[in-house]
């Protein structure tokens, strides 16, 4: 019986702290996006004024109002309610990180003296290296919109546009399409194997870096991203044959 | 357009996996104007030979493929592919 109402107690606990962390969350994300709203012009009137008049050091004012800036953040402290939870993030995929990567690219293709064409050719790779390092989230998030529109019976439709896509099969299980990433040579290799084409991890990675954007490189994987299976396609360049000829 | 290669897991097949990888082609061959869309197969995958034609696909040739080994070495691999 003490058991019982302990137990409605400590529900009725859960749910006032998860309205009060609703109401705490999204009233620090308003006060949030105000204070960004406003940071715009503060920051960019502050490194004016720094290009103008120059202080103790570079852009000194510019920097005070980053630091007030990084100090409201911590006075904020939006996710303050899922703090003791460890999130993990990948390094290589911060704004900082991907900034930094393609400042790199840019200072290389400079100083080896390349084209502004040559800039955008390693812009893009570094872009498409990125969209494939977060493939498998990517996929994660399909699925999950799949699953949301089904419960919702259909009246959301996603927009029908050829790229890899989640598609449905029956009920909850869902087999989602994504591009082939470095990540999947594993499997691929088994696959291979299975079919009795024995394969080295190391060399269909390095194949799948190098075919990069030029072949259609697809993997079907389960709605938990474990693969099921391939395919490779590829353009026949019809244009660059002498004679004309069917397959 | 033309598929070098389609692999499912033994564990996953008959469960739409190829067909859905061969509609992401497909779609994918439409939309940069191609006109067909070719695999070959070797003639020792049954399942193949059922599932291309079940998915619309038409056997219009059949080839031999020849070779000649240069070296000992492509001699040696070639055994081991065999």
């Amino acid at each position: 019986m003490s058991s019982a109402i302990t137990k409605i107690g400590r529900q009725k606990d859960e749910r006032w702290r998860f309205w009060r962390d609703v109401l705490a969350f999204n009233l620090k994300v308003l006060l949030g996006n105000l204070r960004d709203f406003a940071l715009i012009p503060v920051s960019l009137g502050a490194a004016l004024i720094d290009v103008v008049s120059k202080g103790e050091q570079d852009g000194s004012l510019f920097y005070r109002v980053l630091r007030w800036g990084a100090h409201s953040e911590e006075v904020l402290d939006a996710y303050s309610a899922v703090k003791a939870e460890n999130v993990s993030v990948n390094p290589n995929y911060t704004v900082d990180a991907v900034i930094a990567r393609m400042e790199g690219v840019m200072v290389r293709e400079y100083e080896k003296g390349g084209t502004a064409a040559s800039i955008k050719t390693a812009l893009d790779r570094v872009i498409d290296q990125l969209q494939h390092g977060t493939g498998g989230h990517r996929a994660r998030v399909q699925v999950a919109i799949a699953k949301a529109s089904e419960k919702l019976g259909g009246r959301v439709k996603l927009k029908e546009a050829w790229s890899p896509r989640t598609e449905r099969i029956t009920g909850s299980e869902a087999i989602v399409i994504r591009a082939m990433t470095e990540t999947d040579a594993a499997v691929v290799a088994d696959l291979a194997g299975e079919l009795g084409y024995p394969n080295e991890m190391g060399s269909i990675r390095r194949r799948i870096k190098e075919i990069g954007g030029a072949d259609l490189l697809l993997v079907a994987g389960d709605s938990a991203d474990k693969v099921m299976g391939f395919i490779q396609a590829h353009r026949v360049a019809s244009s660059k044959q002498v004679f004309a000829w069917r397959y | 357009m033309e598929i070098l290669g389609l692999i499912v897991s033994a564990a996953a097949r008959r469960e739409g996996v190829g067909r859905k990888l061969l509609a992401q082609v497909e779609s994918w061959a439409k939309e940069v104007g191609a006109g067909a869309v070719v695999v070959r197969s070797n003639s020792k995958r049954e399942e193949s030979h059922v599932f291309y034609p079940a998915m619309g696909y038409q056997a219009i040739k059949t080839q031999a493929v020849y070779e000649k080994r240069l070296s000992e070495q492509a001699q040696t691999e070639a055994q081991a592919r065999d």
